[in-house]
């Protein structure tokens, strides 16, 4: 009994630090496809579940983990569009299923390259590029929040749009 | 002619609405002019559309997530105090068992409310209603037995035939098609609707002949009457409403429905009026709809009064 509690522990450890890692990106994908904050809140919670239950099955690897993690929320966001979307004719569930299948693909390879593209920036760009977008400041109060010229953040966002426009351009 | 330039920041400063009164001025004038790049905004608006980003809460999803282990480890714990009287109980019915199945008989079970969606070993896919029950032998997953309700898409295979048998002895058979079977044991009736492809129902103790279902057809055996008849779907009955998470009767006796609602919500339903039970209803529901509100919709086309027995947890409707 002991002994179960402390690996259960140790895994419950373990699962906080997945939580801290993938969380937000999981939601975050969630989120872009189904456009539902509960929805995508509930299903990244089934998602960690899932793992919690068949964690002893794959692989300790944060490769095998992440993909684990990722192609069964995935499979969950299509198991519920299409309960949401089969409303209309069940003989369209093929192509309705092929449909959403790209559709969250894509999603995903747009979040994944928009990472790559925050990757390549410099730090401060990144920062500052985020107040911007996230927080919704403007230039002047990025500028005295962050001690720099209003010039300054102007370039540094000027090379963050040029970036993404030039990483994303398939997307756009 | 006037002018007008419009840097991307400014353009950024504008879509992400951060923009002050003379930036918001000067873009808007830009767009009304013949320098308007209108691929340039678009591709501006995408790029801000991509980039959002939510910000849940984590901790908040960690500490959710520790609750329903918690709770899941709990349950196992207090399951096991059960299963030993629960051992008791099945070793008869088990000795029983092992003389026909063996160990590779997987079973998949629903409870109330529950739907689940297996994927066969060939390939096929199921879905399975509410308080149902699905088993096969892992040597030969194309044989199974339902009792309750699912929906079957069956991957082609001309070599081995597809066959779903219920606790009534009805088989379906088929070869690459997709068709819901029904038959809760506590229904007089057994229901199969073909969507696609062909079925065939037989049974070996109740009816000589074989059917033939043809797409859009639906053959229902009443296991009081002994009767079967084979009759058209019009577009509403053909839809698997409860895999879309609904529940839909067309026409269907109180009765009937009682048994659904069954299925679904746990409790069971009484009629004190004989009356009333072999009424007919015709109704869609979300599947979410509270059991007493279905009641009050019902009750508009036929009154009757209802009342839960907490003790049993028991409908007594009058």
């Amino acid at each position: 009994m002991n002994k179960k509690n402390t690996s259960n522990s140790v895994k419950e450890a373990k699962f906080s630090n997945l939580f801290d890692r993938h969380y937000k990106k999981l939601y975050n994908y969630a989120y872009k496809v189904l456009r539902d904050a509960d929805f995508s809140e509930e299903l990244v919670q089934e998602t960690f579940i899932k793992l919690w239950e068949n964690f002893e099955n794959i692989k300790e690897s944060e490769r095998a983990i992440a993909s684990f993690l990722i192609i069964s929320l995935k499979n969950k966001i299509i198991d519920e569009y299409r309960k949401k979307q089969t409303r209309t004719k069940h003989t369209n569930i093929y192509a309705l299923h092929i449909n959403i299948e790209t559709q969250i693909d894509k999603q995903w390879e747009i979040a994944q390259c928009i990472e790559n593209i925050y990757a390549t920036l410099e730090q401060k760009t990144v920062k500052i590029f985020k107040l911007s977008r996230d927080k919704g400041l403007t230039y002047k109060e990025i500028s005295k929040l962050q001690g720099i010229s209003i010039k300054t953040v102007e370039l540094h966002i000027s090379k963050a749009l040029t970036a993404f426009k030039s990483g994303l351009k398939d997307y756009l | 002619m006037e002018h007008f330039e419009i840097t991307e920041t400014e353009l950024w400063e504008y879509i992400s609405k951060t923009a002050d009164d003379t930036t918001i001025q000067s873009v808007e004038q830009w767009m009304d002019s013949a320098d308007f790049n209108e691929a340039l905004f678009i591709k501006i608006t995408a790029l801000y559309n991509h980039t959002e980003e939510q910000n849940p809460s984590v901790e908040l999803a960690k500490k959710r997530f520790r609750t329903s282990i918690q709770k899941k480890t709990v349950a196992w714990k207090e399951l096991l105090k059960y299963a030993a009287i629960l051992i008791v109980l099945l070793s008869g019915t088990y000795i029983y068992n092992t003389i026909s199945s063996n160990k590779n008989q997987i079973v998949v079970q629903t409870t109330f409310g529950e739907q689940k969606k297996i994927d066969l070993p060939d390939g096929s896919r199921v879905w399975l209603n509410a308080s149902s029950t699905l088993s096969y032998d892992v040597k030969s997953p194309r044989t199974l037995y339902l009792e309750g309700e699912g929906f079957f898409e069956v991957a082609k295979d001309t070599l081995r035939p597809f066959m779903v048998t219920t606790p009534d002895q009805i088989t379906v058979k088929a070869l690459g098609t997709s068709f819901n079977v029904k038959s809760y044991a506590s229904s007089q009736i057994t229901e199969t609707k073909l969507r696609t492809g062909k079925v065939e129902v037989t049974s070996d103790t109740h009816f000589t002949e074989s059917i033939l279902l043809i797409p859009d057809e639906k053959v229902t055996y009443n296991k009081g009457t002994k009767e079967v008849v084979k009759s058209k779907m019009d577009s509403n009955e053909s839809r698997i409403a409860w895999k879309e998470g609904l529940i839909q009767f067309e026409n269907k006796t109180f009765r009937e429905i009682a048994i659904d609602l069954k299925a679904q919500f746990g409790q069971h339903i009484y009629f004190k009026n004989i009356d009333i039970a072999a009424t007919k209803f015709t109704g869609t529901f979300n599947k979410t709809t509270p059991i007493y509100e279905i009641f009050e919709i019902l009750k508009i086309s036929k009154d009757f009064t209802y009342k839960l027995n907490t003790a049993t947890n028991e409908w007594m409707i009058e």
